[in-house]
């Protein structure tokens, strides 16, 4: 009953009137900010700073976090609409929402992403509500042997996320591990493939290989083609509302995402990517109708799997900030500034010294929620009259923004050179029908798995048993080798590349 | 009419007989920039917010932060040290930017001569933590502890080359203990490893908000004891001589001129001054650091640089 009284005394909170407006500016500016492709959400809040630090903490706290969760919103309708994932976690949604845009159903797209995100968001912010000082506990059983296993499995996973050819998709993600080795070592400390750049002592940017691959590297494809072919999206728009078929694919795959992605999202660093890679794996090998689009293809359960897990992880990984004041992202470190400024020292006592402001954050994450759907449904229908748009003015617009985009990730061209780079390499990986997503989730597990290898045998001081002595990384361990097995039995993979290959 | 030319012949007489007052009265005519080569949120980021602000308010002028992060903070500090020396681009520094990234920098952009400090404007000593439930009360205990058995005790830190990492070393030599580090890549990181009990102690600075909960327990500070956390003992009660501090300071080009440099240094320790700047300082952690002259701070950077390079060649740690 503790927990009604504390969420009753949340709502109280949340409901009045200023801080139904902040959350309201916070969830509008959020989906602002993802639409325009590449402008994330810490230039953003970095450029409300100065505005932030005066308000109150309640209400300060509820419009950063509106941002936060608005812009992971935002970031996948441009997946959707122009193949341009504005979040790294929207990656995933490009694959098959970019593709139901195309046939016509790039309405039904969003919806199943605004409808899917709402139901996580719901569950995501009971669980926090919940079972936040548990999942705490449970993260800090998470070592570093747990995260070389958790990520082992999740390379393995990303393999399946191919449609094409097993080998290329292999090639990708090894390609990717191989672009995530560049960055400065973090137990060594030297500087590796940085050529003497300064700007790559921190890694290539994921952005710039993101909006190169995906979104450039897609312009220059549809340019190759001649004017009557170039119309990219039919005109022919089938209905904006997901029919009875949709729902009836789209809620299982919500649920098992939403699942996933509270349980991921308590992970620090990438709980929201991790989630919805897992996500689409899982609607892969979860079985399909037999008449159902295939993945990769605008496959509903693809878009509606992924949104609901990389969303209920938005809202989950708000735990270990609110009860132990560890950020685990680069908005939530902004989020923790913002509290010491304002004399509030995070950690675990803010749960009963400021009872309003925690329970009043919380309450707040499902009324922006609320307002996101309440928002972004009616929008489809101004989303879809974007794709009539000639595409000859669509695609500048595009790039211009794309560009403004990667200059404010650090204020400097280089990030706009790089994704220029990436562009060509993803026109050519294109050619050779190579998809980039492995390589994006080697690129972005390389670097964590390694370095948590790399402190599990400096922990250990070289002895290798740790990865089995711990229940958790073996039980990891066996399934990925399972998965492996199953990939290599010859019926099977045979079997695979029938259902994938041709079109 | 005449009293207004006779006015402004007596104001060029003025600043014709004192020209060096003349440039620090007209200055600064336009918006200061001040770079920020850490990215938005951390500890830099709200020292420079915070000073920034007030020093607007204080000189009619905007500051513009501009964050440049990269490289560990060496991208944003080079392009300061290669701005114009005019006084009107200005950057926060600290002993990680100033003094030990040249140590593990491959190529680095500037050097500490590039840049002419103004003014240190706060002093943090780094926190050691442990798990609230640990045996070790004080230093001397893991002292004890580390030579009963040695290499078998970890401390975590934020990276390699981190303050926390480099306090670390000069423990273990002023000590003659072996404790192995264990870097993370950042300070909340290595929290969530100290509480998960995969390292036994902590140094970072990150760890004073839960040590100040309760959740892990700060069992002494590398430099004088911290005015939020008054009950923890420096680890220079224990070690005689055993000194480690961080400090956040404003530097300009090399090369600006004295007076702006002056009238900078005391607007600052103006602004350091204010009891609401002070308590702000305090609830971050940092001691407010009120003395310093420009050649005081000259003097604290010249020391620390020696005191880094000693630490550095006795450990024998290899960056690259």
């Amino acid at each position: 009953m503790d927990l009604l009284a504390n969420l009753g005394l949340g709502f109280g909170v949340a409901f009045s009137a200023q801080n139904l407006l902040y959350a309201f500016l916070g969830v509008v500016l959020g989906t602002l900010i993802g639409v325009l492709p590449g402008l994330g959400p810490v230039a953003t809040v970095a450029m409300l700073l100065p505005s932030v630090y005066v308000l109150d903490a309640t209400p300060a706290l509820i419009l950063l976090a509106g941002i936060y969760y608005g812009a992971q919103y935002g970031g996948s309708t441009t997946a959707i609409l122009i193949n341009v994932p504005g979040e790294a976690s929207s990656v995933v949604t490009a694959m098959d929402g970019y593709q139901m845009a195309r046939k016509g159903r790039a309405g039904v797209a969003l919806a199943t992403a605004a409808l899917s995100s709402f139901f996580a968001g719901c569950v995501g912010t009971i669980v926090v509500a919940a079972f936040a000082p548990v999942l705490t506990e449970l993260a800090f059983r998470f070592g570093p042997a747990e995260y070389f296993s958790l990520m082992v499995l999740g390379l393995i996973g990303a393999v399946v996320l191919a449609s094409g050819s097993l080998l290329k998709a292999i090639a990708m993600v090894v390609l990717g591990l191989l672009l995530g080795q560049v960055t400065t070592d973090v137990i060594t400390g030297v500087q590796r493939y940085s050529l003497g750049i300064a700007e790559l002592y921190d890694g290539i940017s994921f952005v710039a290989i993101a909006m190169g691959m995906f979104g450039f590297g897609e312009i220059i494809v549809n340019l190759g083609r001649t004017v009557e072919q170039r119309e990219v999206f039919t005109r022919n728009v089938k209905g904006l509302w997901p029919s009875r078929r949709d729902f009836k694919d789209m809620i299982p795959a919500a649920l098992r995402g939403t699942m996933l992605g509270s349980l991921l999202g308590i992970l620090p660093g990438g709980g929201t990517l991790l989630s919805s890679f897992t996500a689409y794996s899982l609607e892969k090998k979860a079985r399909s109708r037999q008449d159902e689009v295939p993945f990769g293809q605008g496959n509903i359960r693809g878009v509606a799997g992924p949104e609901a897990a990389n969303n209920a992880a938005a809202q989950t990984s708000f735990i270990p900030m609110l009860t132990l004041g560890i950020p685990p992202n680069a908005v939530m470190a902004l989020m923790v500034g913002a509290m010491i400024i304002m004399g509030i020292q995070p950690g675990p006592q803010v749960m009963t010294a400021n009872p309003q402001l925690f329970w009043g954050l919380i309450a707040s994450m499902w009324v922006g929620n609320l307002m996101l759907v309440i928002l972004n449904l009616p929008l489809i229908g101004i989303w879809i009259k974007l794709l009539t748009v000639p595409y000859r003015f669509l695609f500048p617009a595009i790039v211009v923004f794309c560009s403004v985009g990667l200059y404010t990730l650090n204020y400097n061209t280089f990030d706009i050179f790089s994704g220029g780079i990436f562009t060509i390499a993803g026109y050519v990986f294109h050619k050779l029908s190579c998809e980039p997503a492995p390589l994006l989730l080697g690129f972005i597990l390389g670097p964590m798995m390694e370095e948590n290898l790399r402190r599990a045998l400096l922990l250990s001081r070289g002895d290798w048993s740790v990865f089995i002595t711990s229940p958790m990384s073996a039980l990891l361990l066996v399934i990925a080798m399972s998965m492996i097995l199953f990939v290599m039995i010859p019926s099977i993979s045979r079997k695979r590349q029938e259902a994938f290959v041709d079109d | 009419m005449n009293k207004f030319l006779a006015l402004i012949r007596g104001v060029l007489l003025v600043s014709c007989m004192v020209p060096a007052i003349g440039v620090a009265q007209t200055y600064p005519e336009r918006p200061i920039t001040l770079i920020v080569p850490q990215p938005p949120g951390g500890n830099n980021d709200i020292v420079a917010r915070t000073f920034g602000q007030k020093l607007a308010d204080r000189i009619g002028q905007p500051v513009v932060i501009d964050n440049r992060p990269g490289a560990g903070g060496t991208l944003g500090t080079g392009i300061a040290a290669r701005s114009a020396n005019d006084g009107y681009t200005i950057v926060i520094g600290d002993v990680g930017t100033m003094v030990i990234a040249k140590h593990t920098q491959p190529k680095m952009p500037y050097s500490v001569n590039d840049f002419s400090p103004i003014a240190a404007v706060a002093t943090v000593s780094i926190v050691v933590a442990t798990q609230a439930d640990s045996p070790y009360d004080n230093i001397q205990d893991v002292i004890t502890a580390a030579k009963a058995q040695p290499g078998k005790l970890t401390s975590g830190s934020g990276g390699i080359g981190s303050t926390g990492h480099l306090a670390l070393e000069l423990i273990r030599s002023m000590a003659g203990v072996d404790i192995l580090h264990v870097p993370f890549k950042g300070g909340a990181q290595a929290i969530t490893g100290l509480i998960g009990r995969q390292t036994d102690l902590m140094i970072d600075g990150a760890a004073l908000a839960l040590a100040k909960s309760g959740k892990i327990k700060a069992i002494a500070v590398t430099g004088p004891r911290l005015a939020t956390l008054p009950d923890v003992p420096g680890i220079g009660e224990t070690i005689k001589g055993f000194n480690f501090v961080n400090w956040f300071g404003f530097f300009a080009p090399a090369g600006t001129p004295e007076p702006v440099i002056e009238k900078l240094n005391q607007e600052f320790r103006a602004i350091a001054n204010m009891p609401e700047i002070r308590e702000r300082l305090t609830n971050l952690g940092l001691n407010a650091e009120r003395r310093g002259t420009p050649q005081q701070f000259v003097e604290v950077v010249s020391q620390d640089t020696e005191k880094i390079a000693r630490i550095i060649k006795d450990a024998n740690l290899k960056f690259n």
